[in-house]
């Protein structure tokens, strides 16, 4: 009976650890995998690999990169076997991915959310139809094609507006050094 | 419009993130003209790429992640964490087994408790700890350390270019009087205190400044030698945000990273195309934003020994050059230098005048 409860104890610290790199692992998986149904079988299959492997972790590494290395292993895995899920930056820019997390990792916040705090107010600082676009697509979950019939606007230029608006997100968080220059 | 230099090259890796993101399903053709983008893109391309799909996950995030889906996908988790501890359990208890050997309550309960001494450590987080014990040993290091010369390497931060390289410094120098760079420059450094560095104009004259340890000097084409016991005598001219930062020998400058930085040590890897070695790499970030000096510094050490393999200072300005650089000092070899090197006498004809400046 103490023994289950030692071990029960070990699970319950190890769910704090989960809590508090799962927003990061998630972002690292989004950003690798399209598939939102696939990204949530990752992050389970992850956090499973890393409980059990757990013994093997060197503790003088940081945690963050140990679990992407993981994640990054299984992402490559799922490309190989699902032919029709495209990966198209290769498994360089997992890599690559995974030094800007650990960058944004280092940002003064408690949470993931605080260190991310600036993209909400490069939102609120993108042009009307900039934000209109952003709003529909992540906070209304609609589709660029669905996007088009509700504002009556071409598709292509729906899809223009995504790309436009993101970049300026992107030139937003940068300048407010969330995100690294690439500079290689 | 973007920020960027280089928009041309943007649009395409923009393109290539936003088909990627904005494809729907049944859309391959959307697909193959991605992939057909990508095999276009040169590696900074793809990371402006991955840099769009990384904002694509941050904005994912913060719509999508309430409080209840976050706290589902944890239980999710952590059910199927217990589930597999319980089938482990039930496999060991049906697969046939061999003869048990006793293993007495302490020896069990000593193997969880050590799983929980481990996780307990793990989330106290030993990293930063190593970081520090890394940094010690470098400056330690540095007291006993043989001799060592490093190059210097200025690059443009978002090209990549040399300095030295660029027609645009010998264009902007051409005119002015001659200047010594940074670039291209090297650094010859015995223990603590003793260093020469030898930096060349645009069009190759040297410049040499040096120090014993106790009498600094400066050697300057067509010029006397100048000498001086004065230990601020002759400075080098650092670049902003580097002058309070940088010294010659790397001890204090070591000491201050440790003090006003925030170090992470990431684990040890190559330094770039030295595949065959690896080296602790550290990664340090500015704690105190009042204080001037590069935001990031990335340190690889040895190690063992924690000899200084190479050090970047990202993000700096020189004189005259709005654009951000990275300067980088790279060991380039360990061969013994002649024993009086650092003496001004070793680098210069028996019948260049020599001014010995007064202390003041």
């Amino acid at each position: 009976m103490q023994l289950r409860n030692t071990q029960n104890e070990a699970q319950a610290i190890f769910e704090i650890l989960v809590r508090e790199n799962e927003a990061m692992l998630m972002t690292y998986l989004r950003a690798a995998v399209r598939n939102q149904v696939v990204v949530e079988d990752l992050f389970q299959e992850t956090m499973l690999v890393a409980w059990r492997k757990l013994n093997e972790y060197d503790r003088s590494c940081p945690f963050g990169p140990w679990i992407r290395g993981i994640a990054a292993k299984l992402i490559m895995a799922h490309f190989r076997k699902a032919k029709s899920d495209i990966m198209i930056t290769g498994c360089d820019t997992l890599e690559y991915l995974s030094q800007q997390i650990e960058h944004i990792h280092e940002r003064s916040g408690d949470t993931w959310e605080q260190k991310i705090d600036a993209l909400k107010h490069c939102i609120d600082a993108l042009p009307d139809h900039y934000q209109h676009v952003i709003q529909l697509r992540y906070f209304k979950h609609q589709s660029a094609s669905k996007i088009s019939e509700m504002t009556k606007v071409s598709l292509e230029t729906v899809r223009k507006r995504l790309q436009r608006a993101r970049a300026r997100l992107l030139d937003c968080l940068r300048r407010k050094k969330v995100v690294m220059e690439v500079n290689t | 419009m973007t920020t960027e230099p280089n928009e041309s090259e943007n649009n395409l890796a923009d393109r290539l993130g936003n088909q990627w993101l904005d494809a729907e399903p049944g859309d391959y053709e959307f697909g193959e003209s991605a992939i057909g983008v990508s095999e276009s893109l040169d590696s900074k391309q793809l990371c402006r790429a991955a840099d769009v799909q990384l904002v694509h996950a941050m904005l994912m995030g913060i719509a999508e992640d309430s409080k209840d889906a976050r706290q589902c996908r944890i239980n999710k988790l952590m059910q199927s964490i217990r589930a597999d501890g319980k089938k482990q359990a039930s496999e060991k208890a049906t697969s046939p087994q061999k003869p048990r050997r006793y293993v007495g309550p302490a020896i069990r309960w000593g193997t969880a408790a050590m799983i929980i001494v481990s996780l307990t450590i793990l989330l106290t987080s030993l990293p930063s700890n190593k970081a520090m014990a890394t940094i010690d040993q470098m400056i330690a290091a540095i007291e006993n350390a043989g001799d060592r010369t490093y190059s210097i390497i200025v690059r443009d931060q978002k090209t990549g270019r040399r300095e030295r390289q660029s027609g645009r410094f010998v264009v902007e120098r051409r005119n002015r009087q001659e200047r010594a760079v940074l670039d291209g420059a090297t650094l010859y450094l015995r223990g603590r205190g003793k260093y020469v560095l030898y930096r060349y104009t645009p069009s190759g004259k040297t410049v040499i400044n040096g120090s014993d340890g106790q009498t600094n000097w400066l050697i300057r084409p067509e010029h006397p030698v100048l000498v001086s016991n004065d230990p601020q005598a002759f400075r080098i001219p650092m670049p902003e945000g580097l002058a309070n930062l940088l010294t010659l020998d790397f001890s204090d400058t070591l000491q201050q990273i440790r003090e006003r930085y925030k170090i992470k040590y990431i684990g040890t890897v190559p330094v770039e195309q030295d595949q065959e070695a690896s080296w602790t790499y550290l990664h340090a970030t500015q704690q105190n934003r009042g204080f001037k000096g590069p935001r990031i510094i990335r340190i690889w050490a040895h190690p063992d020994t924690g000899l200084l393999r190479r050090i970047e200072f990202a993000d700096i300005h020189l004189q005259d050059n709005p654009e951000p650089k990275k300067l980088i000092f790279d060991l380039r070899d360990q061969k013994q230098l002649p024993q009086n090197w650092f003496t001004h006498t070793a680098h210069h004809s028996e019948d260049t005048e020599v001014d010995f400046l007064p202390e003041e």
